[in-house]
C-alpha cells in the first residue's frame, strides 16, 4: 500500500507543472462541450480532438485525452435532461427521468445530480482503478505472444459481438478494419500488401483518419439541424443545482451501486458505459421504494444511470492500459493515440512507463474536480454553446477534422482518406453498421498478426501447440462466448424494456 | 429518394461478398503467400480477413432475408426493415460535407490549407445553415484564424501556403 502512495506522489509531482493542469482542464471542457452535443460521444471527441497532442509529451497526450473522454460521458446528460436528446448512447437511460425533472421546472437538480453521480462514480473508480490496474498487470506479465494473440482475438470478437444490431454486422466491421491495418508493407518479409505501387500506401493507413471519417465526419453528416432550443434560464441558476438533504440520502445508495456496477461492466470488453447504465437504473428501480415512480421525473432515476456510466469509463480503461486490449470505440481511439505518442499499452505499461501511468492517476483525481466545477459553473455555457445552430457547429467541427488529419502526416492524401471514411461512413451508420469494430480492427490488426507470427515460431508452426496453452485456450472460449454477446444484450435489454418504467 | 434498411443490407451483403473476393484473389495475384517456410507468409491474414470478409457479408443476406420472412409472417407494422434510410436533409448534408471537402483537397495546393478550409466552412454554413453571408464569411474567417494560431504557430505543422502566406 505504500508503494501505491509513493506511486500517487509521483503522479502528483508531475501535475505540478501548471501546462498539465491545464491541459486537463481543457481536455474536460472540450469533452462535456463535445458530449452535449447530440450524437456526438466520447468517440468522436477523442478522434476529432486527437490532433491536439501532436508534439506533447506521453503524459500530457494522455491527460487531455482521458479529460476528453470522461468530460464527454457527462456532457451527454446535459442534453438528454435538457432537450430530452441524449449526447451519446450511455445517456439515453438518464433522459427517462431527467427530461421529466426539466419539464417540472427542475431542470438544475437533474444537472446537479447528474454532476456529483458522475464525479463521485469517476473518483470512487479511480480507486479501484488505482489498486486493480497494476495488480492485473503484474499477472499478465506472464503472458507470452500466444495470450496476446488470444487476447487480440477477445477484443476483437467481444466488441463485433457486442455492438450493433447484428453479429454478421459486427464481425464484417472487424474483418474489414483487420484488412485495413494490412494494406502496406509487411514488416517481416517486406512484401507489399495491397498497395497498387501507390507510395501513399506503403506505410499503411493510420487509424486516425479512418477514425476521424467513420466517427467525425459520418456523425456530422446525419446531426439534423434540430429545432430551436427553449431553456427556462431560472431552473439553471446555480443555486437551484443542488439537491436538499434528502435527496441526497434517497439518491446515494444508488450512486454507491451504480458506481461497482458500473466499473466492473466497464472493463467486461465490448459491455461498456451503455450498458452499465442500463443495468443501474434497472437495479435502482428495484431496489428504490420508489420503483413504479421511475421514468416520471425522480432524482434517483438520474443518479443511478449517471454514476454507472462514468465509472464505466474508468472501468474501461483498465483492460486498455493492462493488457493492450480496449473493450470499446474511445477506448480504442485512445489506445492507438498511445500508441501514435510512442507508448505501447499492456501489462509492462505500468512499470515501464511509471510516470506516464501515475500521473494518469493523479489527473483522474484532478479532472474529477474540474468536472465538478465545470459541470456546475460553466453551465450557462454550455447552454449557449446548444444553442448554436448545428449546420455552424457542424462546419467547425469539419474544419478541426480536415486540417487534423493533413497534420498527421503533412499530406493531402491523409485527408483524402479522412473524407472517403467519412463518406462510406455515413452510410455504414444508416445501415446500422458499428464502427468501433473496423477502428479496433486497424488499431489491433497489426499486434495480432505479429503475435500470432512469433507464436508460431515458438510452437515450430503448430497451430494447436499455440492454442491448446492453458491461459490462450481459456481466454479464446471466453471470446468464443462473448461472440454471442449481442443475443444476450438484447435479452437484458428486453427484460428493461418489458418492465412499464412510466406507472 | 428510398432505400429501405432490408435494400441496403442486401446491397452491402454483396458489395461485402464481391470485396472478400477481390481481396483473396489479389492475395494471389500480388504473389502474397499464405504459408512461407512453414509459417504464415504476407498472404495469411489478408486472405483470412478476405475470406471473412465474404462469409459474414454473405450471413448478412442470410440473416437479412430470414428476418424478413418473419417479419412478413408475423405482419409487424413497425417492420424497421422496410423503413426509409435515406434522409433528404442528411443526403444534403453529405453533398455538401464530401463536397466541402474534395474542394480544400483541390484548393489546399493553389490557395493554401487555411484560406481553402475558410471557403469550405463559408460554404457549409451559407448553404447548410442558410445564414447571411456575411456571418458566413465572418465565421470562415474566424475558423481559419483559430486553426492557423493552433496548428501553424502553437503546434507548428508546415501546412501548404499560398502566396499571403497562409
Amino acid at each position: 500500500m505504500g508503494n501505491l502512495f509513493e506511486n500517487l506522489a509521483l503522479g502528483f509531482s508531475i501535475l505540478q507543472d501548471p501546462i498539465v493542469l491545464l491541459y486537463s482542464l481543457a481536455g474536460v471542457l472540450a469533452g462535456v462541450i463535445i458530449g452535449a452535443l447530440p450524437g456526438l460521444g466520447p468517440s468522436v471527441g477523442i478522434a476529432v480532438l486527437l490532433p491536439l497532442t501532436y508534439g506533447m509529451d506521453a503524459s500530457s497526450g494522455l491527460i487531455l485525452l482521458c479529460g476528453i473522454y470522461y468530460g464527454a460521458m457527462y456532457g451527454g446528460s446535459i442534453t438528454a435532461i435538457l432537450i430530452n436528446t441524449p449526447g451519446d448512447s450511455a445517456a439515453i437511460i438518464t433522459s427517462l427521468d431527467g427530461y421529466q425533472l426539466t419539464q417540472k421546472g427542475q431542470a438544475g437538480k437533474a444537472l446537479g445530480m447528474a454532476a456529483y453521480a458522475s464525479v463521485i462514480g469517476g473518483t470512487i473508480s479511480v480507486v479501484a482503478f488505482m489498486i486493480l490496474a497494476p495488480v492485473i498487470s503484474s499477472y499478465a506479465l506472464a503472458f507470452g505472444s500466444s495470450e496476446y494473440f488470444a487476447l487480440m482475438i477477445l477484443g476483437l470478437t467481444s466488441i463485433a459481438g457486442m455492438t450493433g444490431d447484428s453479429p454478421s454486422k459486427g464481425f464484417l466491421a472487424v474483418f474489414t478494419g483487420l484488412f485495413i491495418s494490412l494494406i502496406g508493407l509487411d514488416l517481416v518479409t517486406g512484401a507489399q500488401r495491397y498497395v497498387f505501387g501507390n507510395v501513399n500506401l506503403y506505410s499503411g493507413i493510420d487509424f486516425i483518419p479512418v477514425a476521424m471519417g467513420l466517427f467525425g465526419i459520418a456523425e456530422i453528416i446525419s446531426v439534423n439541424s434540430g429545432e430551436d432550443i427553449t431553456i427556462d434560464k431560472e431552473s439553471i441558476r446555480i443555486k437551484n443545482l443542488f439537491p436538499n438533504k434528502q435527496e441526497w440520502k434517497d439518491c446515494s445508495p444508488h450512486i454507491g451501486r451504480g458506481t461497482v456496477l458500473g466499473f466492473f461492466t466497464g472493463m467486461l470488453p465490448g459491455a461498456g458505459a451503455t450498458i452499465a447504465s442500463f443495468l443501474s437504473y434497472s437495479m435502482a428501480k428495484k431496489t428504490s421504494k420508489r420503483g413504479d415512480k421511475f421514468g416520471t421525473g425522480l432524482l434517483e432515476g438520474v443518479a443511478a444511470p449517471e454514476s454507472a456510466n462514468n465509472a464505466a469509463s474508468m472501468g474501461a480503461m483498465v483492460p486498455m492500459l493492462t493488457l493492450g486490449v480496449p473493450g470499446s470505440g474511445a477506448t480504442a481511439i485512445m489506445m492507438g493515440a498511445l500508441m501514435m505518442l510512442g507508448i505501447t499499452p499492456g501489462p509492462s505499461f505500468f512499470i515501464k512507463e511509471a510516470e506516464v501511468a501515475w500521473s494518469l492517476v493523479a489527473s483522474m483525481y484532478i479532472g474529477n474536480i474540474f468536472l465538478l466545477l465545470l459541470g456546475i459553473l460553466g453551465l450557462p455555457l454550455f447552454v449557449r454553446i446548444l444553442k448554436i445552430k448545428a449546420p455552424t457547429l457542424n462546419a467547425v467541427v469539419f474544419a478541426f477534422i480536415l486540417i487534423g488529419s493533413y497534420a498527421l502526416e503533412n499530406s493531402l492524401f491523409t485527408v483524402g482518406v479522412t473524407i472517403f471514411f467519412g463518406a462510406v461512413g455515413y452510410f455504414l451508420k444508416k445501415l446500422k453498421v458499428p464502427a468501433a469494430p473496423t477502428v479496433l480492427g486497424i488499431v489491433l490488426g497489426y499486434l495480432t498478426e505479429s503475435n500470432l507470427r512469433q507464436a508460431l515460431i515458438i510452437a515450430d508452426g503448430s497451430f494447436f501447440g499455440v492454442i491448446a496453452k492453458p491461459i490462450t485456450a481459456v481466454i479464446l472460449i471466453f471470446a468464443v462466448l462473448l461472440s454471442f454477446g449481442t443475443p444476450i444484450t438484447e435479452i437484458i435489454k428486453r427484460r428493461i424494456a418489458k418492465k412499464p418504467i412510466v406507472q | 429518394m428510398k432505400l429501405s434498411l432490408r435494400q441496403g443490407n442486401n446491397i452491402l451483403g454483396a458489395i461485402g461478398v464481391l470485396l472478400g473476393t477481390v481481396i483473396v484473389v489479389l492475395g494471389y495475384v500480388q504473389k502474397l503467400p499464405f504459408v512461407k517456410n512453414g509459417m504464415p507468409g504476407p498472404g495469411f491474414f489478408p486472405i483470412i480477413c478476405g475470406i471473412g470478409i465474404a462469409i459474414f457479408s454473405a450471413l448478412l443476406i442470410v440473416e437479412n432475408k430470414s428476418k424478413a420472412k418473419k417479419a412478413l409472417e408475423n405482419q409487424e407494422k413497425d417492420n424497421d426493415l422496410e423503413e426509409n434510410i435515406l434522409d433528404k436533409a442528411e443526403l444534403k448534408n453529405f453533398v455538401y460535407s464530401i463536397g466541402s471537402g474534395i474542394l480544400v483537397i483541390i484548393l489546399a495546393p493553389l490557395i493554401g490549407m487555411i484560406t481553402s478550409i475558410g471557403i469550405a466552412v463559408a460554404i457549409m454554413i451559407k448553404v447548410l445553415g442558410e445564414d447571411s453571408l456575411v456571418k458566413a464569411i465572418i465565421i470562415g474567417a474566424g475558423t481559419s484564424l483559430v486553426l492557423f494560431l493552433i496548428f501553424k504557430v502553437f503546434l507548428g505543422v508546415p501546412l501548404p501556403n499560398s502566396y499571403i502566406g497562409l
